[in-house]
């Protein structure tokens, strides 16, 4: 692709101005055909599936919106998660996926091509990753004039491996298509400041709301055109452009997304939209000074009028705090303070934490991710440095804001990768553009052709910086042309090399089914997850409630189709901790709980047969720490952790440990597997106590091909009023003991 | 071990209680005494014809019922003979043991061969000491532990027998067959017929709902919504059904719950049908949308127990549910400001295009 | 259970019918007495017994006290051991009994101790005085002896707490629940409400008004109609019909009926618009606004 682009290059100089057009559609239907094609490894390698947990939420929503209808969706009450609360699903989504492959499935059905709903859903963040290929092409464009770095940042966008993580085929998220919105919204954005219009300021509202609509993440849009406003006007740079821009931005976005229930009244009593309206309120002050400086020229004036827009500043800014203490405006949520101290999550809200999509990002992630881009990133900030027009502030202002975020949290890694191909395509075609001039430069023709070319070859050689002399600039070997031509070329192979390495080998297994590769060679694929889901599906009643950790309610939900008692949607952190607790205790404490909440089998993923180190065990102290969260009498992590601080599974393991629910269920009848004294648990490398643990409330009823998923049934009520402990032991052949020895008073029956 | 089987269990005190039973009721909260012979004896209601010296053949009355608001299904007229009984204790936890005849309060048990001169230590004493006891278990099978095997033979059927000096004839085949057709199942047997819960339109009148609700037993609800529920009750007597009529001072009673009951409602018999209670209450459901149960859960002593429960979803107001804003005075002043906002709007799309130029003319920049 | 209370006066007659029954049990020389710990051997309270009417005061034992019944028993007046000899104590409120087993010898002395540890919790937490009688009995014809000799008031320290066992459970019907309902949002006065809205709805003639004094006019309402009628009736009715269909959507309509009606009403108001507002502009290009 990088050749096709490179093609378009050469051609641009030698043809006339609508091939040229004629072939930057071209190329652009390439990129996005290139963008699709390379996010269909998953298919192809796996099957036409919905990936990981989320997707399947949104899947299966998306089936109740077809099937039911838009407005019985808009007041869906869900009585299939979260029992037996319920889940105002309707009220607490962000409705705009659904709707989209809704609207989708409908206009092929209008169409007379009628496609499955869950091909639609497989398919959607492909074709939304094509279309934030264009919207890329035309953000980029926006900022320079030269159209070949729209093209580059375009290719870049459309196979980074940064965005294809969250948009390969199946990967039904909301980042989906909300990255296209993103991108597209900041597009319209900058044309509106830029042209001062009201109508792409309209433009950029709608499509602000549509991304409120799609995207938690909306909230970064809300956050970084403010700022964009805010600090145009802190360097002097307030002009009618930016006010009309912006108040019509901010009236019609703000009224668009108070449309989507789950946001509400959030746009005014949250302190994530409060710069928002504090910028808005800035402006209207702006501009009445602004107005009555052209009235009134006169220096006290002008010194009276500063003081005054200090004064409401503060004023502004004191009241807000004032609002949030009192409690009308609702404070920053826990999420956000996790983004400025990463510590504070798994103090403080250890279910945020135990995400690990929220986890800090790891330096490699980004050379991973982004590759080459990495060090061309810099570069093209630099270069927005230098003009420093109205827009390439917004790219520094992004690019800052958006690296840092990358940098704490792992998934917004994804808010980062559209800006760094802006970035580096524009730092690239700068090169690119010097280098391929054909042409060597001659002073007569340097501000006719290559008015880019100086610009950008004082980017590469430092005596450019001092731009007032207005050197004649250009590359005059075609020696250094051909090589540095041909490094980049070497360079753009081998991005495409990495890029589709990386989305072919990391990005494009479901999760749902694990892929392993056998001695030969060939892949072995494990389906122990659909396996235990179907079994659920077809060997119990309809309404059976499932218990599980968290991590697996969406998919119980999507594929088994049963009532879960937690999901992905984390919206109850009692509840929450309600398992946990019922996973950490022993089966005395559980099983009323159990029994409280209906619960009807238990659902554990166990990976020590088999190494798969994603499984609950590995994932019990987040259990621990989150019942501990809001019983901590009951549950204690401490009691976890042997006296010297490990977290062991072996003999060494604590009582605590050893007593609870969830050791219980992974290791039950465990040693059955091995020969005595021999069982080995291959994730965590330990070999396991001789006497395996004992159940009494539940019984095993489902244990997939390699151990992974294993399924509890928990029992009834005793028959006959005893404990289940007694009864498994009488059952057994052991007698009650009687007393024989009678201490104390008598034990008087009273009715 | 029992699959809505019932037993009767027979001690007596001239054979030892194989110790397999002992364990077996011993697992159920049923003691009973070790030593081969232990028996009960009253020295103060006794029948003096067939155990003038012994004192090891009690004469009881019927018995009465065990709680003021439990029915009785053993009452009956005269004596009943309990000749060399074997007494039972109860433990005092499960709720699912009851006595059926309980010794007087001065009665004991002893063992004849140990404690021949004088009683030191007895096993159990008084109405603590059960002559018969029964088990229903959760899936209602009945157990029923008699004390004296002999009391159901024939010769005490209707024995003449006397209770100091006045003469009696024993009731034992009317008790023996009380016991009998309660222990398999011929009487205190109860059985739901129709469960029925409906919304009540009327008082809550609904606005234009956009999911259809079917007519009766529908799955979900609205929270704040009047629901009426009813459920037949019968009893099977001997041989066929009769409506059910609990104690007088007992009553059914109806939860409606989500972890814990957020209604807990007496039922109040509506009609009666031939051979069916209709019982039935109204309610509004609560304003926590969730998964409810409405639950029945009938447990009483000598009755088979009724835990009926059927899963219904409480919604929360759909979008257009809500009362409208003109119905809410407080919200007269945003209408009122739209309204203005609407005309202002439109006079100045007028004045925009229409108005001519006056000497100093409004001059908005655009 | 208590039912059988009632037969027990009649028995004492049954003595006389039966040839060896000259005689019926009962007992002599009975103290009652309790003493407490650390109190001395003075401490405490002792109390003669009759076999025919009860103390009249009741006996309290405290936490810490023993409580000594020592009596004769005797068939008739010889000092016999009879075969049951229990000191049988009966809650009045529940009915409860539980009957301590005199230690007797074979002259007819018996005694028990009692303190608060071998009485049964039901016992411990009882609020009247727990009525105390004895009984006499043993095999043969003699009338058995069962009378309340004392009460029994048992006083506790409210300090200590008692290792109460929970109240078992038994099936019975339980106490209703009513659900209590959050109350429903309120408005404020109307009378409060009516001035606000006055005042909002006041300021449209405000704005009317000094608009006027603006100088604002129709006057070239004419002349804009003149010079493209169609364009502005087009542009200023779809204003109004766009006004009108969110008015329909506010009160009956859904979105899916509003939304193609916003759309072609809004194509028209964008097509008449621009013609609309070019002549606008040419007005004020030709210096007449």
């Amino acid at each position: 692709m990088a050749a096709a682009v490179e093609d378009g290059q050469f051609l641009k100089q030698a043809t006339g101005r609508n091939t040229r057009g004629l072939l930057r559609v071209i190329i652009l239907c390439l990129i996005a055909g290139a963008a699709v094609s390379s996010r269909l490894f998953s298919v192809i390698r796996f099957e036409s599936i919905i990936h990981e947990f989320d997707p399947w939420f949104n899947f299966r929503a998306t089936k109740y919106l077809v099937q039911n209808g838009f407005y019985s969706f808009w007041d869906w009450f869900d009585d299939r998660t979260w029992h037996p609360l319920g889940r105002v699903t309707g009220g607490t989504l962000y409705p705009g996926l659904m709707v989209t492959s809704g609207a989708i499935y409908h206009l092929l059905r209008a169409l007379a091509m009628p496609v499955d709903i869950r091909n639609i859903c497989v398919l959607l963040a492909p074709a939304f990753s094509g279309l934030t290929a264009f919207a890329t092409y035309l953000l980029t464009s926006e900022m320079v004039p030269s159209p070949s770095a729209g093209l580059l940042a375009a290719a870049f966008m459309g196979i980074t491996p940064g965005y294809i993580s969250r948009s390969v085929a199946g990967s039904y998220d909301n980042e989906a298509i909300a990255i296209f919105l993103l991108v597209f919204t900041f597009f319209l954005w900058i044309k509106a400041v830029k042209n001062g219009s009201m109508f792409w300021g309209a433009l950029a509202a709608l499509f602000y709301g549509y991304m409120v609509s799609a995207w938690g993440g909306y909230v970064f849009i809300t956050n970084l055109l403010p700022l964009h406003a805010f600090v145009l006007i802190c360097m002097g740079r307030y002009s009618p452009r930016l006010y009309v821009s912006y108040t019509s931005w901010y009236a019609l976005g703000t009224l668009a997304s108070m449309q989507i229930p789950f946001v509400g009244f959030l746009p005014i009593r949250s302190s994530e939209h409060m710069s928002a309206l504090g910028v808005f309120g800035l402006l209207q002050l702006v501009a009445f000074v602004d107005w009555v400086r052209a009235q009134l020229p006169g220096k006290q004036f002008q010194m009276l009028l500063r003081a005054l827009v200090l004064a409401v500043f503060v004023i502004g800014v004191g009241g807000l705090v004032l609002l949030t203490v009192s409690g009308v405006i609702a404070p920053w949520t826990g999420r956000f303070y996790s983004l400025w101290d990463t510590g504070y999550a798994k103090i403080h809200i250890p279910i945020i934490a135990s995400v690990s999509e929220h986890q800090p990002t790891a330096w490699p992630a980004f050379f991973f991710d982004l590759s080459m881009m990495i060090w061309l990133f810099p570069a093209g900030v630099y270069m927005c440095f230098r003009t420093l027009t109205d827009e390439q502030v917004f790219i520094v202002i992004y690019a800052v804001l958006a690296s840092y975020f990358a940098g704490v949290m792992v998934r917004l890694m994804l808010t980062l990768t559209p800006i760094v191909c802006v970035a580096s395509a524009m730092a690239f075609s700068q090169i690119l553009d010097t280098y391929l001039d054909a042409k060597t430069p001659k002073p007569a023709t340097e501000n006719a052709s290559a008015d880019t070319a100086s610009v950008a070859a004082a980017a590469v050689l430092p005596d450019g910086l001092r731009s007032t002399r207005n050197p004649i600039v250009g590359i005059y070997s075609y020696a250094s042309k051909v090589t540095v031509v041909g490094a980049s070329a070497v360079y753009l192979l081998l991005f495409v090399l990495h890029c589709t390495w990386v989305t072919s080998n990391a990005y494009s297994s479901p999760s749902v089914v694990l892929a392993s590769k056998l001695p030969d060679g060939s892949q072995h694929i494990i389906d122990d997850y659909r396996e235990a889901y179907y079994w659920l599906r077809q060997n119990t009643p309809q309404n059976a409630k499932i218990m599980s950790w968290w991590d697996y309610g969406y998919q119980i939900g999507g594929m088994a189709d049963r009532p879960t008692l937690v999901d992905n949607n984390t919206w109850n952190n009692t509840h929450i901790a309600t398992v946990g607790k019922a996973m950490s205790s022993r089966e005395e404490v559980s099983y009323p709980i159990m029994r409280q909440h209906e619960v009807d089998y238990v659902l554990v993923v166990f990976g020590g047969l088999l190494g798969y180190s994603g499984d609950d065990i590995n994932k019990f102290l987040w259990m621990v720490r989150i019942a501990e969260g809001i019983w901590p009498d009951e549950v204690k992590e401490r009691n976890f952790f042997t006296p010297r601080g490990e977290y062991r599974v072996d003999e060494e393991a604590t009582p605590t440990m050893k007593a609870s629910l969830m050791y219980k269920m992974s290791y039950y009848n465990y040693n059955a597997l091995f020969p005595a004294g021999q069982a080995q648990d291959r994730v965590r490398g330990a070999r396991l106590p001789a006497q395996g643990p004992e159940l009494s409330t539940i019984e095993e009823a489902f244990t997939s091909e390699n151990w992974i998923i294993r399924i509890y049934k928990v029992k009834d009520l005793d028959n006959f009023g005893r404990d289940h402990q007694s009864a498994v032991s009488f059952d057994k052949g052991h007698k009650k003991k009687r007393s024989t020895k009678r201490k104390g008073p008598r034990v008087l029956r009273v009715e | 071990m029992k699959k809505e089987g019932n037993i009767l269990v027979a001690l007596s005190s001239e054979h030892a209680t194989p110790s397999a039973v002992q364990a077996m009721l011993l697992e159920l909260d049923i003691n009973t005494p070790t030593d081969k012979g232990a028996l009960v004896v009253d020295h103060f209601n006794y029948d003096s014809t067939s155990a003038s010296e012994q004192h090891d053949v009690l004469l009881l009355p019927f018995p009465a019922a065990l709680r003021p608001d439990v029915k009785n299904y053993f009452a009956g007229e005269g004596y009943i003979a309990v000749p060399r009984a074997v007494c039972q204790t109860l433990g005092n936890e499960s709720p699912l043991l009851s006595p059926i005849l309980r010794a007087p309060s001065t009665a004991y048990s002893y063992n004849p061969k140990d404690e021949a001169e004088g009683v030191e230590d007895p096993f159990a004493v008084g109405g603590q000491l059960n002559l018969v006891s029964a088990m229903q278990a959760n899936n209602a099978a009945r157990l029923t532990v008699v004390g004296s095997a002999e009391m159901l033979q024939n010769k005490w059927f209707a024995e003449k027998a006397k209770l100091g000096d006045k003469a009696i004839t024993t009731a034992n085949r009317d008790f023996a067959q009380k016991l009998s057709a309660w222990t398999f199942k011929e009487t205190g047997v109860l059985k739901v017929g129709k469960f029925l819960h409906y919304q009540d339109e009327g008082a809550s009148k609904k606005m234009n709902t956009s999911v259809a609700i079917p007519e009766n037993n529908p799955t979900i609800y609205r929270i704040k919504s009047d629901v009426h529920f009813q459920v037949e009750i019968s009893e099977y007597m001997n041989d066929h059904l009769a409506p059910f009529v609990p104690s007088p001072n007992d009553n059914i009673q109806l939860e409606f719950s989500m972890l814990s009951p957020f209604q807990r409602l007496n039922l109040s018999p509506i009609s009666q049908t031939a051979n069916a209670t209709i019982f039935g209450v109204g309610f509004k459901t609560p304003d926590q949308h969730g998964i409810f149960n409405f639950r029945i859960n009938y447990r009483r002593p000598f009755v088979t127990n009724i835990d009926e429960k059927r899963q219904v979803t409480v919604r929360h107001f759909a979008h257009d549910e809500w009362p409208r804003s003109w119905q809410i005075s407080g919200a007269w002043v945003w209408i009122g400001g739209i309204w203005v906002t609407i005309l202002g709007w439109l006079a100045f799309v007028a004045l925009w295009l229409y108005s001519a130029p006056s000497e100093k003319s409004v001059k908005k920049t655009q | 259970m208590r039912v059988l209370h009632g037969f027990v006066s009649s028995l004492f007659l049954s003595g006389a019918t039966i040839v060896s029954a000259a005689s019926s049990w009962s007992f002599e020389d009975a103290t009652v007495s309790v003493s407490s710990k650390g109190a001395g051997v003075g401490g405490g309270s002792k109390d003669k017994l009759s076999p025919s009417t009860p103390l009249q005061n009741s006996i309290s034992l405290g936490a810490t006290d023993t409580l000594k019944l020592l009596l004769t028993t005797a068939e008739g007046s010889t000092a016999k051991r009879p075969h049951q000899a229990f000191l049988t104590l009966a809650d009045p409120t529940t009915g409860l009994e539980e009957s301590f087993v005199l230690n007797v010898k074979d002259s007819g002395k018996a005694k028990v101790d009692l303190s608060h540890k071998d009485l049964p919790h039901q016992f411990l937490t009882c609020e009247k005085p727990i009525a105390a009688s004895i009984v006499i009995a043993s095999f043969g014809s003699s009338a058995p002896y069962k009378n309340k000799v004392f009460d029994l008031a048992i006083t506790r320290d409210p300090n200590v707490p008692l290792g109460i066992p929970e109240p078992p459970v038994r099936y019975a019907a339980e106490t209703e629940i009513h659900h209590i309902f959050r109350e429903d949002p309120k408005s404020p006065p109307k009378l409060i409400t009516i001035v606000f809205a006055a005042a909002v709805a006041g300021a449209l003639p405000v704005l009317l008004g000094v608009w006027a004094t603006l100088g604002a006019n129709a006057g070239h309402l004419s002349k804009a109609l003149g010079n493209a009628t169609i364009s502005h009736g087009l542009f200023y009715g779809s204003i109004l019909a766009m006004e009108g269909i969110f008015f329909l959507y506010y009160t009956s309509w859904n979105l899916f009926q509003t939304l193609p009606a916003a759309a072609v009403v809004g194509f028209v108001a964008f097509l008449s618009g621009s013609r609309a507002l070019t002549e606008v502009q040419e007005r004020r290009l030709a210096e007449l606004r």
